[in-house]
């Protein structure tokens, strides 16, 4: 192939122009035309003030994300992919692409000099304020394979890194992705058939509910993507068993390490040699019993804080413990004593500070228990305040929670307890 | 066997359940459509083996997915009857 690897629509010119590449509940579907238009001549009704400035794409459109990303790539310095409930503040300086201006009559040819547009992804679940993680065009591609005609179902945000991923698979790979809009998973079940989906990607807790889908058998599937949690052997199993036409992988990707690596032999884990013979563009460490990648193309440092995450040999901890058994790596949890509910990372203290705040709770713990149903759900331990009605403080601490936090984050069990062990410097013992 | 699981899921789907139209819950309601969601799902099987003292989506060899209350029911009997 002649086309440059720094561009997210290279290759799109070999695809017929008729190519439908989006397929979305309520919108007209999005074709290689349409899109090559926009990068030729950018559908933004954008003046040539954009050109190297930073811009923030909040639509919750695919379809309008994509026009607008190619109407921006090769303009725009850096592009964050907000989504609909992200804010373009969190980019200093950015600004936000108005939803009208995707899809207005084209303002002026690309000017010349093109930019080399980067791309920016708003880390989110674990504590605290997002992150910045900035990408090239090539590290968002990297891992897409060439699968001409493949139909892939979306089941994440396109702005979140897990459904950036699926959309340019099949933007860039040759494919077209199918985007459901309903909310109930048996209606995007339907929809995903109805559009003879057989590509798809989801979290293993996602997998294990769409397993209980009555019809989910009739998704007529060639490839089954489980990842953003641990993959295990029961699992995968039970996806290729459902599925016998599929390959059945898992993937590992985050964020700051990008998309590192893909495992088809539909066991949990990957092989030892991975570590000596790594997938093509990165390396992989095993340091204690945390795992390391390496991947150049991505930028070394968080946008706006500049904190580098990234150590002098350009590795990233990812805070993912492994353990080596029979030839095999297998990932244990996070490091940080961060839970993981159903592909949602989130450390307990923000669970324990909430339950801090009532009124009725003196004090909380908050810990994760496995789950053969979501890998892990939260359990909190509550001492009662003084005066606090014992008899319905579960279910009321469990109401508050469903009313404030995500759903990941609500106690699955809550224990009323007298007090909770102290460590040896006075904290709360995270472990007994 | 049977009369604590229906009894966990009810008491379960009354307090996780989203919204106050909930249909009635008989063998043959589809568990997507009873009104739990995944993390009401998670709570009912966590209940279940605390009282139960077992679990039978993770024990080995038997990757399942009931999709109706029956086959739900069923599944924890004859994982008991197994044991």
């Amino acid at each position: 192939m002649s086309v440059a690897t720094d561009s997210v629509f290279a290759g799109l010119g070999q695809r017929g122009t008729g190519d439908v590449l989006v397929v979305a509940e309520g919108e007209p579907d999005l074709t290689v035309g349409e899109l090559l238009a926009a990068c030729d001549h950018p559908v933004l009704a954008l003046d040539d003030g954009w050109h190297g400035a930073d811009a923030a794409l909040t639509t919750a459109s695919t379809r309008r994300a994509l026009l607008a990303m190619a109407g921006l790539e090769g303009r725009a310095g850096r592009v964050l992919l907000a989504g609909a409930s992200g804010s373009p503040a969190l980019l200093p300086g950015a600004r936000a692409v108005p939803d009208d201006a995707v899809g207005a009559p084209a303002a002026a040819p690309r000017a010349t000099g093109a930019v080399r547009t980067r791309w920016v992804f708003a880390t989110s679940g674990t504590s605290g304020s997002p992150k910045l993680v900035t990408h090239t065009s090539a590290s968002l591609t990297r891992a897409t394979a060439r699968l001409p005609g493949a139909r892939w179902g979306l089941l994440y945000d396109w702005h979140r890194f897990a459904g950036t991923q699926v959309v340019l698979a099949a933007v860039a790979g040759g494919g077209t992705v199918l985007v459901p809009a309903h909310a109930r998973l048996e209606d995007r079940v339907g929809f995903l058939t109805r559009n003879r989906c057989d590509h798809l990607s989801a979290t293993p807790s996602l997998w294990r509910r769409l397993l209980m889908v009555p019809g989910a058998a009739e998704l007529p599937l060639r490839q089954a993507t489980l990842g953003g949690e641990i993959a295990d052997d029961r699992t995968l199993a039970a996806v290729a068993a459902r599925f016998p036409g599929a390959r059945v992988s898992h993937v590992y990707a985050s964020t700051e390490a990008g998309a590192a690596f893909a495992v088809h032999d539909g066991r949990a884990g990957f092989p030892e040699g991975f570590l000596t013979d790594p997938p093509r563009g990165i390396a992989l460490e095993v340091r204690g019993s945390r795992l390391h990648v390496a991947n150049a193309l991505v930028e070394p440092a968080y946008a706006g804080s500049g904190v580098r995450f990234v150590d002098d040999r350009g590795f990233v901890d990812t805070g993912d413990d492994v353990e080596l058994r029979g030839g095999r790596f297998h990932f244990l949890g996070r490091s940080s004593g961060a839970l993981n509910v159903g592909g949602t990372t989130f450390h307990p203290e923000r669970v324990e500070e909430f339950l801090d705040s009532l009124p009725e709770v003196a004090h909380a713990r908050v810990r994760g228990r496995a789950s053969s149903v979501l890998g892990q759900i939260v359990v909190a331990e509550v001492v009662p305040a003084p005066g606090a009605d014992r008899s319905s403080l579960a279910a009321e601490v469990r109401r508050r929670c469903r009313a404030s936090l995500p759903a990941a984050m609500v106690p699955g069990k809550v224990l009323l307890v007298d007090e909770l062990p102290l460590d040896a410097s006075g904290k709360v013992a995270r472990r007994d | 066997m049977r009369e604590t699981v229906l009894e966990v899921l009810r008491s379960t789907r009354a307090e996780f359940a989203d919204g106050p139209d909930l249909p009635e819950l008989t063998d043959d309601t589809v568990l997507l459509e009873s009104g739990l969601d995944s993390l009401g799902f998670a709570v009912v099987v966590t209940e279940l083996e605390d009282r139960l003292g077992f679990d039978p989506f993770s024990e080995a060899d038997t990757p399942y997915y009931p999709q109706t209350v029956r086959e739900f029911v069923d599944f924890y009997e004859k994982a008991a009857a197994a044991r």
